[in-house]
Formats: structure tokens, sequence, C-alpha cells
């Protein structure tokens, strides 16, 4: 186990690290010169000069890379072009937000796949069922910049229940997190039931239900354990997809987030706050993926991490 | 002229030849006109006890830097943050009548001089009074020509101090709109002037409110309750940046927003009917929409006359503007003051387009355009000038560009979409980016002719003014200095529960002090 965790830690860094090298090439190699785009519409040539050395990309590749890297040791991802402020700082703002956004979401998601998901396996015929299969397909043909713009249209505009927009504290959480919590559902919803299903055939569960066990403890009990096991990779996945900024909900909700940050640190072309959301993200997604892992073994004993 | 559709939006909309005549009865063109004023401030009958609520804009742009110097930016946000937070020598109010601010007085001597008198009771934020050395500092700087806003003055002008209340502002040529140029230039501190650093750390004024921070998109005043004419009625004003148009929308919809500034066509149709909103319009909307600049292939006359056969000026504004932004046969606006439709009308006529590109470019020409939602409908816009560039034989490669970025870099692409707003209510104002060293910087432009015609309209007298200014429009026409796209009539959308809210013919928000919250 600890070696496992050990390997998986090394392989996380060396992951992380290829992703920095990646985006950092990637960067200096698309179009536009963070200077040029910077200074002012008035600056001469020698100011946008001034400005390439103030940003370090008048050094040579490798020496810019050197110092990123340095720095980043030290908890230090540089300043943003753009907003003239530390990428960490920008960064410590904005992750926050998306991370309730993203947990928010995930917990309302769960709540339904487990409670909807487990009564459409149980019984597949019935409302529940019906259910269950109409609202994985609603959700997977509703875009999020539609049911996005359905639900501002509805609750804010219409009712004047919850804010359009922006970020004043849990209210503005309720939309955008409906919006996203409709994108991720159809999956869950969908793996659960079928590996609900197909664990409520198992002979344990006959065993289970004729030493008379409620049928409530059997399915939130012993089923659901052995049937989340497929729910959980794609929890993972789902995790991932949520801390890259829902860039989509983010910008219709003008929702201060991680997403709407890494876009307009894109069109601005701010080398030094890609990098950090990047590497912020992929750091997170590598843990949260690691720890799922970890989870998997807890979860069903039959998981062994060390590998031969 | 007023447009027909003025008589249902507020009155504080202003047509640009009426505002000429106001500024004109100011003494613009009565040289030996005394306008010494004997009315209060107008920010004093507006303010009276504590300050309370918060008027939040929705803009679709962001200050152009974190800098806070008011003659280093030419943004939308710039000039609304530094129009509440400094004071000029002379102001505006609703009608555009000239009216006095930190000058208490003024007499026009000459075309090259004006006297005025100031006040002694103006401080700065951090308790400094500002004094006429400050005046002398804020405008000479100007003359120095090394300032984004140094076209608002003529080279060399200067302030001579005759007294600690008495001073001169000389201009070493004739300088007609000079008085235009004193509404417009903020008194900033000395200190700050001879320290620039300290633009970095906030906006340092004397307005009737102070910076408070710029953080999350978002620009905060608070009321300066120690103001010369007295506290403002609203205590506190954002300025939000939401990039996206119906993220925007639906702030204001949904009462996050007070006022939406530069709204669409679609943006206005969305609050048609609604008696919760009431629709402004910055006018004379001193706008327009151009298309430049002569980086590379543009140099090339043939290449610019080809697009301005091209592009369907008309269909454009028909459509996606759905004709609420006029079309203009000149370089100026078309309700400019002198402003009159020229010759050649370029017609559309790809046929002639694309034989002026074959004949300049047998090869071919590629063009980069850099794109943004700066300007309402541009991406849309857009699209369209590229794709219409294309069928005669240009191919465009065009770049998507967060606002920001894209206001800090335009002129290093080709050809994109763009606005210049007038700051001032003359085309003095407009003919000036045109020539020194912001037609050199905004451009590329460059050309002596043009500047001996600039420099002929400001040196005019009132009889001679209207030939000098259509003379210089002329001249950017035939060449297609800029291709004029369309008057860009910036409109905004105003919550009814901001009372009194005023705009005078400028891009800032000097009137907001008289405005206030309803509870």
């Amino acid at each position: 186990m600890t070696m496992f965790v050990v390997r998986r830690v090394l392989q996380a860094i060396v992951i992380v690290l290829l992703i920095a090298v990646a985006v950092f090439i990637v960067l200096r190699l698309s179009a536009g010169d963070p200077a040029k785009i910077r200074a002012p519409v008035f600056a001469r040539p020698d100011v946008i000069e001034q400005y390439r050395h103030d940003f370090g990309t008048d050094r040579p590749l490798i020496e810019q890379l050197g110092s990123f890297f340095a720095g980043a040791l030290h908890g230090d991802l540089g300043q943003s072009f753009r907003f003239q402020a530390p990428v960490m700082g920008l960064i410590a703002d904005a992750l926050p937000r998306t991370l309730m956004l993203a947990a928010v979401s995930l917990l309302l998601s769960l709540a339904i796949t487990i409670v909807l998901g487990s009564l459409a396996a149980l019984q597949p015929r019935s409302f529940w069922g019906w259910l269950s299969s109409a609202l994985a397909a609603f959700g997977q043909s509703a875009p999020v910049f539609w049911s996005g713009a359905m639900l501002v249209l509805f609750f804010s505009l219409g009712l004047h229940w919850l804010p359009a927009g922006g970020f004043n504290g849990p209210s503005s959480l309720v939309l955008p997190a409906i919006a996203v919590t409709l994108s991720i559902l159809p999956t869950q919803l969908r793996v659960l039931r079928s590996s609900m299903e197909g664990v409520l055939k198992e002979e344990y569960i006959r065993t289970a239900n004729a030493f008379g066990v409620r049928p409530a403890r059997i399915t939130f009990v012993y089923a659901l354990k052995n049937a989340s096991l497929p729910l959980l990779t794609v929890i993972g996945v789902d995790i991932g997809y949520l801390l890259g900024g829902v860039i989509v909900a983010e910008v219709i909700f003008d929702f201060p987030g991680i997403g709407e940050l890494a876009l307009t640190a894109l069109n601005a072309r701010d080398y030094p706050l890609i990098q950090g959301i990047t590497i912020v993200t992929a750091t997170t997604f590598v843990i949260v993926n690691l720890l799922i892992d970890l989870l998997y073994a807890r979860i069903d004993p039959r998981i062994r991490l060390e590998q031969p | 002229m007023r447009h027909p559709s003025d008589e249902h939006e507020s009155a504080s909309s202003l047509s640009r030849r009426s505002f000429l005549k106001a500024a004109t009865a100011a003494g613009l063109s009565g040289m030996a006109a005394t306008a010494i004023s004997t009315v209060l401030p107008l920010r004093a009958m507006a303010a009276d006890g504590t300050p309370t609520g918060t008027l939040t804009f929705g803009n679709a742009e962001p200050p152009t830097a974190n800098y806070w110097d008011p003659a280093a930016g030419f943004g939308l946000v710039d000039e609304q943050v530094a129009s509440l937070v400094h004071d000029t020598l002379i102001s505006w109010d609703e009608n555009g009548k000239m009216v006095p601010s930190i000058a208490t007085e003024w007499t026009l001597k000459s075309p090259t001089t004006v006297a005025l008198t100031i006040r002694t009771d103006a401080k700065f934020h951090d308790g400094t009074p500002l004094t006429a050395e400050d005046v002398k500092a804020s405008i000479d700087r100007l003359g120095d020509g090394k300032l984004a806003q140094s076209m608002v003055a003529t080279p060399g002008i200067s302030v001579n101090i005759l007294s600690p209340t008495s001073i001169e502002v000389v201009s070493p040529q004739a300088f007609g709109v000079i008085l235009n140029a004193l509404a417009f230039i903020k008194i900033l501190p000395k200190a700050n002037i001879a320290n620039p650093d300290n633009f970095k750390k906030g906006a340092l004024g004397s307005g009737p409110y102070k910076f408070v921070s710029y953080a999350d998109n978002n620009v905060t005043l608070e009321a300066n309750t120690d103001y010369w004419g007295g506290a403002p009625k609203i205590k506190t004003v954002v300025f939000s940046y939401i990039e996206d148009n119906q993220a925007r929308i639906n702030a204001l919809l949904g009462g996050q927003v007070d006022i939406l500034s530069r709204c669409s066509a679609e943006d206005l149709s969305r609050v048609e009917g609604n008696d919760q909103f009431t629709t402004t319009k910055v006018s004379p909307p001193s706008q327009i929409v151009a298309l430049y600049q002569h980086n590379g292939p543009l140099k090339d006359l043939k290449l610019r006359q080809a697009l301005a056969y091209a592009i369907d000026r008309q269909a454009i504004s028909d459509s996606l503007m759905k004709g609420k932004n006029p079309i203009a046969y000149s370089s100026l606006p078309s309700d400019a003051p002198y402003y009159k439709p020229l010759e050649p009308k370029f017609a559309p006529d790809l046929d002639k387009a694309a034989a002026l590109v074959k004949e300049a470019y047998p090869d071919g020409v590629t063009l980069r355009m850099s794109t943004s939602t700066l300007v309402p409908n541009q991406i849309e816009i857009d699209q369209v000038i590229a794709s219409t560039l294309q069928s005669i034989g240009i191919t465009v490669n065009v770049e998507r560009l967060e606002v920001g970025a894209f206001r800090t870099s335009y002129n290093t692409y080709d050809i994109n979409l763009n606005t210049l707003a007038s700051f001032n209510n003359d085309p003095d104002f407009i003919l000036g980016f045109y020539t020194g060293g912001t037609g050199e910087a905004v451009f590329h432009f460059k050309d002596e002719k043009y500047d001996e015609l600039y420099k002929a309209q400001r040196a005019a007298t009132p009889d001679t003014r209207a030939d000098a200014v259509t003379a210089a429009a002329q001249y950017l026409w035939e060449n297609q200095a800029a291709l004029y796209l369309s008057d860009e009539v910036w409109y905004f959308i105003v919550n009814k529960r901001v009372q009194n809210y005023k705009r005078a013919p400028l891009v800032g928000e000097n009137l907001v002090p008289q405005a206030s919250i309803a509870a």
C-alpha cells in the first residue's frame, strides 16, 4: 500500500512536470506577443521592448523555463500579464469558488443518482425507471449553455428568486450548480443504474433477501457498495471536468471561477496565468485520481493496490 | 440634429449640433467674450445629506490597465472613473453648457490665452489642498506631447501662475477649442505627476468620488463627503466588467447591475416595453466604428479603397445593428458639427473591389484581424467583414482576444473593428486621432498634408471653421485613412431605481453625483 502511494505520487509529479513543460512550449509557439498585447497602444518600440524585458519573454526559452520552475518550487507562479497581479493570488481567489460550485454540483448529482438510480434498478418499469431515463435523456440533450440560459430566464428574470450572475454568496451557486448537475447527471445515472441492475441479480443479494434483511438495507448498503465502483470511475472523470472550471457555465453565469479566469487568460495570451491554472488544476486532478484509486481498495477489498 | 426616436428617450440626450451651439455660447466663438459665471457649481446643488446606496454599471470592457493616470488611457471605464475621481477646471452640465468647477470664472482673452480664477477650497482625497501648482503640472505635461491624451491639447501648451488663485493657460498656436480642452483635462496632484509610480497605487483626485479598489473586474468608488461641491447622493459606485453579452444583459434584468453601457440593438429589444427601464444615449454620440490601419499591406491606397468598395456598410447596419447606427459618408459621425456627406460614396461594388486588390497585390494578400466583444455585435460584424474580404481575394486571419487584451493591442494587427469615442464635443477630437504622435501610434498614419489641414481647422475662425473641418475630413475620406463603418451610438439602459441619472455629452459620468438610488 505504501509503495503504491509513493509510486503514484512520483508518477503524479512527473505527469504535472510534463504537462507544465508542454503548456510552456505550446504557449510560446502560439501566435501573439504578450508585450505587444499588454503595452499601451501608444507605446514606442523601446517601451514594448521594456515590457518584453519585464515579462522575461526576451530571454532564451530554456532560461524562461528554468526561472519558471525555480519560482514554482517556491510557490511563485509569476505575475499575470493581464491582471498585473501574482498568479497564485488570482488562482487562490478563483479556485475556492470553482471548488464550491464543483462540490455542490457533485453532491447534488450524486444524491439524485443514488436515490433515483437505485430505485430505477429495483423497479425498472415503474415511474422511477421512467423518470431516470427521462432525466438522463434530457440532461444529455440539453447543453449547459441552453439549460443555463433557461434557468436564468425562469428563475432570475421571470421569478426574480435567484441572481442571474456574479458571486454574492450561496444564492449565486444555485443556478450554476443546477446547470452543471444536469450536464454530469446522465452518465452517473446510467452507470449506477446498469451496475446496480447487475449487482441486484447476484447470489448474495438473493441470500440476503432469503434471510429477511430489509430491502432498503439490501439496496442502499449491500448492493450500492458494490455497484458504486464504476460510478467512482465516472466521478473521477467528472471531478476533472469540474475542476478544469465548468467554463461554459461560468461564462453564462458570470461566475468568477477558475474556468472564466482560464478563458480570460487564454484570450489575453497571459502565459503565466495559463501555466499556473494548468498546473494547479492538473495537480488537483492527479491527486483526486490517486484518492479515487485508494477508495477503490477501501470499497472493494478484492482490489490489490500493490502491483506484481 | 435629434433623431425622431429621441422623443421617448431620456432628456439627457443632446445633439451634437445643439451642443456646439451651447459651447459656442459659452465662449468658443466669442473670443473676446467673458464667461464669468455666477452659477453655483452644479454638484453643490446635488449634494444634501448622507450618501446612500450603490450604483453598479455593467460594462463590456475593463480599465485599460491597473495604472490610474487619466491622461494615459482612452477607454470608456478609464474616463468613467476619471470623471468622478478627478476635477477639471471647467465642467459641463446636462444641457451642454460649460459651468464652473475648479475654475470659478474664466475669460477667453485671445485664440491662444484663457485667464482663469481657481477656487481655494478644493482638496485632494489625501487631504492636501489643490493649488495652482497642481493645475500647472497637470496641463503642462500634456504640452510635452508624450501622453496618450496630449492630442486634446496643443504642443507647448502651458500655465502661467499669476497668483495662488489666478492663472493663464497659454497655447503657442491658435487653439479654437481651448475651453473644451480645459473641460476635459483632469487636475492631478503635482506629487503624483512627479512620481508616476503612484499611479499604480490607485487614482488620487479631488473629485466627488474616491477610488477604493480594482478587484474581481470591479472598480469601486466611494462618495467624497468632504467634496467642495457637497457630498454626492450615492455612496458607492461600481464599474463592473462583464465580458459575455448575455451575462451582462441578464445581470441588468436580474437587478445585479443598474446601468448597462454600450448596448446592442438586441439588448435594447430585451427591455422594449419594460417600464422598469429607460434608455438614454450619449448624444452627440461622437463614436465612429473604424477599420484601420496602415501596417504592412494596408499602406497601399488601392487596397484600402478596395475594402471601402467591398464592405456593404448599410447592409451591416440594417441587419446586425437593426438600423440603430446611422451611416456617415465622411470621416466624421453623421451628426457631428460641420458634418457634410463627401464624395466618392464608395458604394458597394465587389467587382471593382476585387480588381483593386488584383491591381495592388496580383499574388494575393493576407490581413491579420483581431476581434473581441468590445463593440456591440463585434464578432458578427467581423465575420461579415472577413467573409466579404475573402470573396475579393483577401485572406483574413482572425484572432479572438479578450477585451482588455484587444484594447491594448489593436494596432499590432492589420485590421479590426473599433470605436473612436469622442471625449470632446468638437470634431477636432476625432480629427486629432490622425495627426502627430497620436496618429502614428493609433493608425501608423503620418501625413504632412493632413497635419497642415488639421492645424488649419484648429486655427480657423468661426466663419471659416466649417470649410476647414470639411477639408480635413475630405482628405481622410479620400485616402480611407480609416474605413468608417457607422456612427456607433452609445445606448445606455438604466434601471428606474436610479433617479435623476443624466449624461453630459461626454464619455465620462460627471453628472452621477446628482443621481440617487430609490429606496
